[in-house]
């Protein structure tokens, strides 16, 4: 249901206010324990999750991610196994889910299982990293029927031509990636980040969030100066694949989080 | 067992892909946003300077003169005679500059580099040579060149990595995965989707996104337009099979190209490893379905789940989880049978070769003489069995001489 960007952006920008998204690996560290880190980032007040659905070969992704990755799978995260988990996150609550990962992983279920069942189990909109827009004609049919967005990725590279062609495809939100670059945490942000997103919006009609290197609450409020709202992925990923207990996890998770869903407001 | 063409006697190969840039349902452009521009400016340069004739003829001067084209066909008597039936003639790719077919593709893709005006190269590599051949390529133009190559590989193929850095590369082991070729094109996307503004990836392959299985190919076809011509001038007739190995499948598609239209048989041999069990081998046809993975869909060997199994092979250059996505098509369409020889039939095809021609064939392209040996006695003495030696076996005298050993 895009239905939930609506009710949860629209009313956070309605306030001034800008969106910060989470992005977490399923079954990091544990089947179990991903869910209660998403629902602690539910606590802290994060617009977003992405739930990361794991692949073997994650080539957009930095060390972090692809750590993140293999435990997920190691832990028995399949198709079916990550539905469960989104169900358990979607009992609790009515931000927007995304199934955010690969394409492979999704073609071997079938499209149009993986996303009526995506549908039933409460995700919003699925983002994966080798659909470009001109890949994206199945997964879109699929999506649509079942009510799920297909979103895309911005890239400091996108010319403004493609930026219209992604603009009539991307429902929810559009992510643009603020660098170059896999994911990964950086010191300090592009230059041109702020003439690259000027760009983005006056193309798309949705919100444009930025990621990619962020990890700190004055990068999200610089970004947030700009977009309508940041996301954080690799620095929540890192806290999740320390060999903690789960407390322990959470309460690195509430330190670094809390600052971050501050710095966007 | 030709197969005929849906039209008739003719079969139609496709001159190039779709607008998608697929072949059939194969290939395509699955690549992150970022990389998506790259792809195109890389299609446009394409293809203005495959029309443009100083290209064509600066690239034809360099296969002459630098790596010593035409590569010679050479009838493989002995072998012949010992094995009895077909008469076998070798496609002497292992006599080309740096050892292998990898050159062709090299210098091609470093020529569109100087057009396009980057001045940064980047290429994985599996068993070192495609590795070689850009590090010369790049040493030649003076271009800054970085391989990423699997630990694994870096240690089996010790010598093409000094063989890099003495060209002027920077070696790049990878530790990420299964350490091998596949987690090599891993890492090379990941350095390209960071430097994409003055970096070229040159896949060594024809394999990967849009346009590189259709220009990595047309770089590659001289193999096959001069086989077939050497074919027609030494002995007056074609032959009645052409083989090579397949990994990604450059030098098969290279050089069966020129022959899709004739009423020749055509075999590509994988990898079958230490047998057709899931993580055992490298047999895509043989044990993969279709999948999608670093940038184009094809055959993958794959989990039910999709995540990409591992693979084994004794040659680090066919050790990859898919396939070029012709091979793909050509393999649905019928037009060319996929078959794979194991560890132990390439290895002793590697001794039999040296024995009985004194050529060492790299152990790539002992899977296809392996194929040969097998299958030599389906043949006439007056049926010709055209078999690519896609290169040199120096680089492998160590894995050969390890595998003696246990």
């Amino acid at each position: 249901m895009s239905d939930r960007f609506e009710i949860r952006f629209g009313q956070k920008l309605s306030k001034g206010q800008k969106l910060f998204v989470a992005y977490i690996g399923a079954g990091v560290p544990g089947l179990e324990e991903s869910v209660e880190v998403a629902l602690e980032l539910v606590r802290l007040g994060v617009d977003c999750i992405e739930f990361g659905l794991p692949f073997s070969d994650p080539y957009g992704d930095g060390a972090v991610n692809q750590a993140a990755a293999e435990m997920g799978i190691k832990n028995g995260v399949t198709v079916p196994v990550y539905f469960d988990l989104i169900r358990k996150i979607r009992a609790k609550t009515e931000i927007p889910l995304v199934a955010f990962g690969y394409s492979n992983p999704v073609w071997q279920y079938g499209l149009e299982k993986f996303a009526r069942e995506a549908a039933e189990a409460g995700i919003d909109a699925v983002l994966l990293v080798d659909i470009p827009v001109e890949e994206s004609d199945e997964l879109d049919r699929a999506c649509a029927k079942h009510g799920i967005a297909t979103t895309f990725l911005t890239a400091p590279t996108t010319p403004a031509k493609r930026l219209e062609a992604i603009a009539a495809r991307a429902r929810g939100f559009v992510y643009h990636v603020s660098r170059t670059g896999v994911t990964g945490e950086q010191s300090s942000l592009s230059q041109t980040l702020g003439s690259e997103v000027q760009l983005v919006k006056s193309a798309v009609k949705i919100p444009v969030v930025v990621g990619f290197g962020l990890s700190t609450p004055d990068q999200v409020r610089e970004v947030c100066a700009f977009a309508d709202g940041a996301v954080v992925g690799s620095a929540i990923v890192r806290r999740t694949l320390q060999d903690k207990p789960t407390q322990a996890i959470l309460q690195d998770i509430r330190e670094l989080v809390g600052p971050l869903v501050e710095a966007a407001r | 067992m030709y197969v005929p063409g849906p039209d008739g006697n003719v079969f139609s190969p496709l001159n190039e892909p779709d607008e998608q840039g697929r072949f059939g349902n194969f290939g395509g452009k699955f690549a992150p946003e970022v990389l998506m521009p790259a792809l195109e400016e890389l299609e446009a340069a394409w293809r203005s300077a495959r029309q443009d004739h100083a290209f064509l003829a600066e690239y034809e001067g360099l296969l002459a003169d630098f790596v010593g084209r035409p590569s010679p066909i050479y009838e493989a008597k002995r072998l012949s005679r010992e094995l009895g039936g077909a008469k076998i003639v070798l496609k002497r790719e292992d006599l080309n500059h740096t050892g292998a077919h990898k050159i062709n593709n090299a210098l091609g893709q470093c020529l569109l580099v100087q057009r396009m005006g980057k001045h940064r190269v980047i290429a994985e590599t599996g068993a070192g040579q495609h590795g070689v051949a850009t590090a010369t390529a790049c040493a030649l133009f003076d271009l800054e060149c970085v391989i990423y190559m699997g630990r694994v590989d870096t240690e089996r193929q010790a010598v093409n990595v000094e063989r890099m850095k003495m060209l002027g590369a920077t070696v790049v082991p990878v530790d990420q995965g299964s350490r091998t070729l596949k987690d090599a094109v891993n890492e090379a996307m990941r350095d390209w989707v960071t430097n994409v503004r003055d970096t070229h990836y040159v896949l060594g392959t024809a394999y990967g996104p849009h346009p590189f299985p259709w220009m990595v190919r047309e770089f590659q076809r001289v193999i096959g337009r001069e086989a077939r011509a050497q074919m027609l001038a030494k002995f007056g007739k074609l032959p009645t099979c052409v083989t090579a190995c397949v990994g990604g499948g450059s030098n098969a598609i290279g050089i069966m190209w020129d022959f899709l239209k004739d009423p020749v048989r055509l075999v590509g041999v994988e990898a079958g490893g230490r047998g057709i069990t899931p993580g055992e081998h490298a047999a895509r046809f043989s044990g993969g379905s279709v999948g999608i993975f670093q940038g184009s869909k094809s055959y993958l060997l794959q989990d039910e789940n999709g995540q990409v199994l591992g693979t084994h092979s004794v040659s680090a250059g066919l050790d990859y989880a898919s396939v070029g996505a012709e091979h793909a098509w050509l393999h649905d369409v019928g037009r060319v049978e996929y078959t794979f020889a194991d560890d132990t039939a390439a290895l002793d095809a590697f001794h039999r070769l040296a024995r009985t021609e004194g050529i060492l064939p790299a152990l790539e392209s002992s899977h296809a003489v392996a194929w040969a040996i097998a299958h030599a006695k389906d043949f006439t003495a007056d049926e010709i069995l055209l078999v690519n030696i896609s290169g040199r076996g120096d680089k492998d005298i160590h894995t050969v001489m390890g595998a003696a050993r246990v």
